[in-house]
This record gives C-alpha cells, sequence and structure tokens, in this order.
C-alpha cells in the first residue's frame, strides 16, 4: 500500500518535469529513425533472403537490432532519469518527509524503485509498439520478440536499480548521472577484458558479470534461467544496497 | 494518562565524537503547548531529529503516546506530525497534490487525503491557491502549506521547528491564533523559537537546553516567577546629564531623555515613580528592555556555560 503510494508519487513527479517528456519525445524519435533504417535494410535484402534456406526473418534483421540499439541508448538515459530520485530529496531536504513518515527504509526504496521503473515499462511498451506494427505486412517471430521485450525490461530494471543506489550516495543529481554511467558502462564493457584475458579463469568471471552478454542471448531467443537470475540477482543487489545505505544515515 | 512524549536519558553522540545530548529527561503532557528553547547548537534539533526518527539516538528512551520510537516505529510515527524550520517540498508541485502525497505516506486512501487536504487547505487561506505550484506561493503561505501538510494525517503531536522565522508580524499573528486553535482543539504542540515573545505568548510549558542539556523545564508562569530582577526602560521628559539615584535600583543613562532601571521583583514599581517624581523626574513611557522569558532565558543560558 504504501510502496504503491511512494511509486504512484514517483511517477507523477516523474511527468511533472518537463525531463520525461523530454526523455519519451527524443527515445521514440531516435528508435523511429533506427527503426526505418533497419526495416530498409531488410527490404533492400529481402529478395536476396527469400532464396536461402532458414534465412533470418523480419524479427531477426529489425526488431533484435533495434532493441540492441535501445538498450545502449538507455544506458546513456536511464541515469538522467534516477539522478534525482534520492539525492534531490536529500538536497531539498524532502528525505526527511520519508523518514519520518510511517514507512520502512525499504518501503522507501522499492516504491521509489517501482515508480522508475513504471516509466520505463511505458517506454518499453512504446518501444514494442513499433515491432508490433509490422504485423501490417509481415509475420513476426513472437517468441523472439518476446525474449527481446523481456531481455530489455530485465536490462532496464537493473540500470535503474543501480541508478537508485547512486543517487543514495550523493546530494549532487548531476554526480549520480556520472556514476551511475560509469558503473553501467564497466559493467557493459567487462566482457572486453574478459575476450583478452581468454575463456577461462578471470576471463570467464568477467565474461560472466557482463550485462551484454546476458542480453544478447535473449536477444537471440535464447531463455537461459541463468541470465533471467542474473538480472533478477543484480537488480536485488543494489536495491538492498540503497537501502543499507539510508539505513547507514539513521545508525546512532 | 499516558504523556505524548516521554524521554529518557537521551543521548546522542555523532561521528566526530561530539556529544549533542547528555541524557536528557523531559516529558511533555497530553495538550500541552511546549517551547523548546535553547541558543543555536543547544540540542533541539537533535532532539526532535529523534523524536521523529531521523536522528539515530546513541542511549536513552523515548515514547511517544506510550509507544517506543524503536520498537513500534510505525505506531508511533503516525501520531507525530512535523513542521521543518526549511521549506521541504517540491515547488513545481500543485498545492493539493503536495498534501495528498503526504497523506499517502500514511496509508490514507487517495480519495480521503483530497477530502482532507481540502480541509486542511482552507483551515490555513490556501484553498484559492490549491490548483498552482507550490513556487508561485509567499513565504508565509508556504510556512502554511507546510503545517497543512504536517496535519493532513491528523496527528496527535505537532512538532513545529522555528515555524515564525522570517514570517512578516501579520502572518505570525494568524498563525499564532491558529495554533491556539489547534492546541485548544486537543493536539499537543512542541514548539522551538528564537523568539521568546512567541514562547511566552502561546505556550503554557516551555523548557530551555543548552549544551545538551535540560537547564529549566515547567511552566511558563512559573519560570517567570523565578526572575528575581526585571530591567525597564524609561522614557522622560526632562533631560539629564547623568543618572539618577533611585535608592538600590541600578540605573544606567541610555541617552539624554531615557534611563534604564533593574529594579527586584520584590520592590513596588509605584516607590520606584515616587522617587522619581520627588526628583522632578516625568516619566512620558515605560517598557520592559527584554520580554520576562528572554531575560530568563539569557540567565540561564548565562549561567549554565
Amino acid at each position: 500500500m504504501m510502496v504503491l503510494a511512494i511509486a504512484a508519487r514517483e511517477l507523477r513527479a516523474l511527468f511533472l518535469s518537463p525531463l520525461a517528456w523530454a526523455v519519451l519525445a527524443v527515445m521514440l524519435l531516435i528508435h523511429a529513425y533506427l527503426f526505418l533504417s533497419q526495416i530498409e535494410q531488410y527490404l533492400a535484402v529481402q529478395s536476396q533472403l527469400v532464396l536461402i534456406e532458414g534465412a533470418p526473418g523480419v524479427t531477426e534483421v529489425v526488431v533484435s537490432p533495434l532493441f540492441g540499439s535501445a538498450a545502449v541508448v538507455l544506458l546513456l538515459v536511464v541515469p538522467l532519469l534516477t539522478m534525482r530520485l534520492i539525492s534531490e530529496e536529500r538536497r531539498s531536504h524532502t528525505l526527511s518527509l520519508l523518514l519520518s513518515a510511517p514507512v520502512s527504509m525499504a518501503e522507501i526504496v522499492i516504491g521509489k524503485y517501482l515508480g522508475i521503473v513504471a516509466f520505463l515499462l511505458i517506454l518499453l511498451a512504446l518501444l514494442g509498439l513499433m515491432p508490433l506494427s509490422l504485423l501490417v505486412g509481415g509475420v513476426l517471430d513472437f517468441g523472439l520478440l518476446a525474449a527481446g521485450l523481456l531481455g530489455l525490461g530485465l536490462m532496464l530494471a537493473a540500470f535503474a536499480a543501480v541508478g537508485l543506489f547512486m543517487s543514495t550516495l550523493t546530494i549532487y543529481p548531476a554526480v549520480a548521472a556520472v556514476s551511475s554511467f560509469g558503473v553501467l558502462l564497466l559493467l557493459w564493457i567487462v566482457d572486453w577484458a574478459g575476450n583478452v584475458a581468454g575463456e577461462g579463469g578471470s576471463g570467464g568471471a568477467l565474461a560472466y558479470f557482463s550485462m551484454m552478454n546476458h542480453f544478447q542471448a535473449l536477444l537471440r531467443g535464447v531463455f537461459d534461467t541463468a541470465d533471467i537470475a542474473y538480472f533478477v540477482l543484480f537488480t536485488v543487489t543494489f536495491l538492498v544496497l540503497s537501502i543499507l545505505r539510508l539505513e547507514a544515515d539513521r545508525l546512532p | 494518562m499516558t504523556r505524548a512524549l516521554s524521554i529518557r536519558n537521551l543521548q546522542k553522540v555523532y561521528g566526530n565524537g561530539f556529544q549533542a545530548l547528555k541524557g536528557i529527561d523531559l516529558d511533555v503532557e497530553q495538550g500541552d503547548f511546549m517551547a523548546l528553547l535553547g541558543p543555536n547548537g543547544a540540542g533541539k534539533s537533535t532532539t526532535i531529529g529523534i523524536v521523529n526518527s531521523l536522528i539515530g539516538k546513541s542511549a536513552g528512551r523515548v515514547e511517544v503516546f506510550g509507544m517506543d520510537i524503536e520498537r513500534q516505529p510505525v505506531q508511533a510515527k503516525s501520531c507525530i506530525g512535523l513542521v521543518p524550520q526549511e521549506f521541504n517540498f517540491n515547488i513545481f508541485e500543485p498545492v493539493e497534490e503536495i498534501i495528498i502525497n503526504q497523506a499517502g505516506y500514511y496509508g490514507i486512501p487517495r480519495r480521503e487525503a483530497c477530502e482532507r487536504a481540502g480541509i486542511a487547505l482552507k483551515r490555513l487561506g490556501l484553498w484559492e491557491k490549491r490548483r498552482g505550484s507550490a513556487r508561485e506561493l509567499s513565504g508565509g503561505m508556504k510556512r502554511r502549506l507546510m503545517i497543512a501538510r504536517a496535519l493532513v494525517h491528523q496527528p496527535k503531536l505537532l512538532i513545529l521547528d522555528e515555524p515564525t522565522a522570517g514570517v512578516d508580524i501579520e502572518i505570525r499573528r494568524s498563525m499564532w491564533a491558529f495554533l491556539t486553535e489547534l492546541n485548544n482543539s486537543g493536539t499537543t504542540l512542541i514548539l522551538t523559537t528564537h523568539y521568546l515573545e512567541e514562547a511566552e505568548s502561546l505556550c503554557n510549558r516551555v523548557a530551555i537546553i543548552n549544551n545538551g542539556e535540560i537547564v529549566e523545564h515547567g511552566k511558563v508562569s512559573e519560570l517567570i516567577g523565578k526572575l528575581d530582577v526585571e530591567t525597564f526602560i524609561l522614557n522622560i521628559r526632562e533631560q539629564l546629564d547623568e543618572a539618577p539615584i533611585l535608592g538600590d535600583c541600578r540605573v544606567s543613562l541610555v541617552d539624554s531623555h531615557t534611563i534604564e532601571v533593574e529594579i527586584s521583583r520584590q520592590r513596588s514599581i509605584n516607590a520606584l515613580f515616587g522617587q522619581l517624581t520627588a526628583q522632578g523626574i516625568h516619566v512620558l513611557s515605560m517598557r520592559n528592555k527584554v520580554n520576562r522569558l528572554e531575560e530568563l532565558f539569557l540567565r540561564l543560558v548565562k549561567d549554565s556555560k
């Protein structure tokens, strides 16, 4: 109940600021452009693909790259949305309202988190509408589409958890945004070091920590519970860290 | 009857080793209007912060209406409303939404929150401004908005941290009237203020805190009764070159038409006037140098150093 009240307030506050609208507009504009470019490429090679047995369909050629690009762009955008979650509350002293209300620290963190996730789900739904428009003139692989949407959704949930945690560490939203971006980028590209180190040992461990690896699997339509568990554990870890960080403020 | 607030041996040592509270005991009865006074850094904000669960205590016990703030935090917090000193709301949010959101934190359904917000806004004269954003409000209106927000969950104990700081006299008076009305309707109030005139006018009890210790605690009338001397400023018609001698009263010349007289509370002021008249000095007007509570406060704070 309290969690939902906090989440609803967060979502409303987001839509009261011009940032949320700007993010929605810019994201849709960029992805509409990418989507149309992918369709054009697909149309250019479609006649040749028809002749190849087992050739990739429109979902593989258009939708998967679209979601892959969306993840990269959102890596930049989500920190901008999460940067104010706690830091702004600290700066404007409104955090005291939450701390003095009969809500637990976990409810505050989860409420705020759900508020931002709700916004990201709206964005995801709007992005999901683009591939669905292809049904007008073609056939979609719904399994691949669902796996891609799930992957993107889990990825956004993980991004938001990192952004929320970084926002608990500082009173400066800009610092929270930059540090969130830094952590997310590191976790995205940690795989590169893994490639250099080789398959086994530290290289394998680094490759496991790479978000990109787990996301790519879902984007290819490979539904592995290990990938799902990675994102869930990742998200829960950062939410718990956020709760502990806020609890630390009240410790004697 | 259960006390509204009961504090026992409350101690707070901050991470840097500074001991902000040195084991204070404080009781506030239900229906009291208590002023918590003290110079800057005395421990007022720390005490309020601990009662509101914003700051963790190092030792001691705090109970709100018999509920321990650590063992029953949800129930204890539900009884308290807090009006902090600084404006703390999203200035871009509509006035009504600020109050409704606050109600949400206390588990009040949105429909009921809207009704309560309407009542609070009307009581505090903000109804006409409910749709506008908070940044459009004047300083006094913002203060009233903070009080309206703190009242939306109908707390039994309202804590106000310098609610009239920086507010003009007209708004201050209207807020005094509102707070008195609120107290008369049964809400227990705790007020911190630097305006001792405010504390003397509004509150029936006062606690003075200094260096992390309660140096005085009791009824305002009893505390003022402890003052042994009062200082008056007298404006006189005649021009004086030196201070007149008025028995055992301490007299000093402020300017050629003004004298300052320190008189024991056991002495009659009539006798003072008699002495002045006998010396051909006519008093045009007279006032207290400082408010009586202020005089007591300054003495206590000075003594405790």
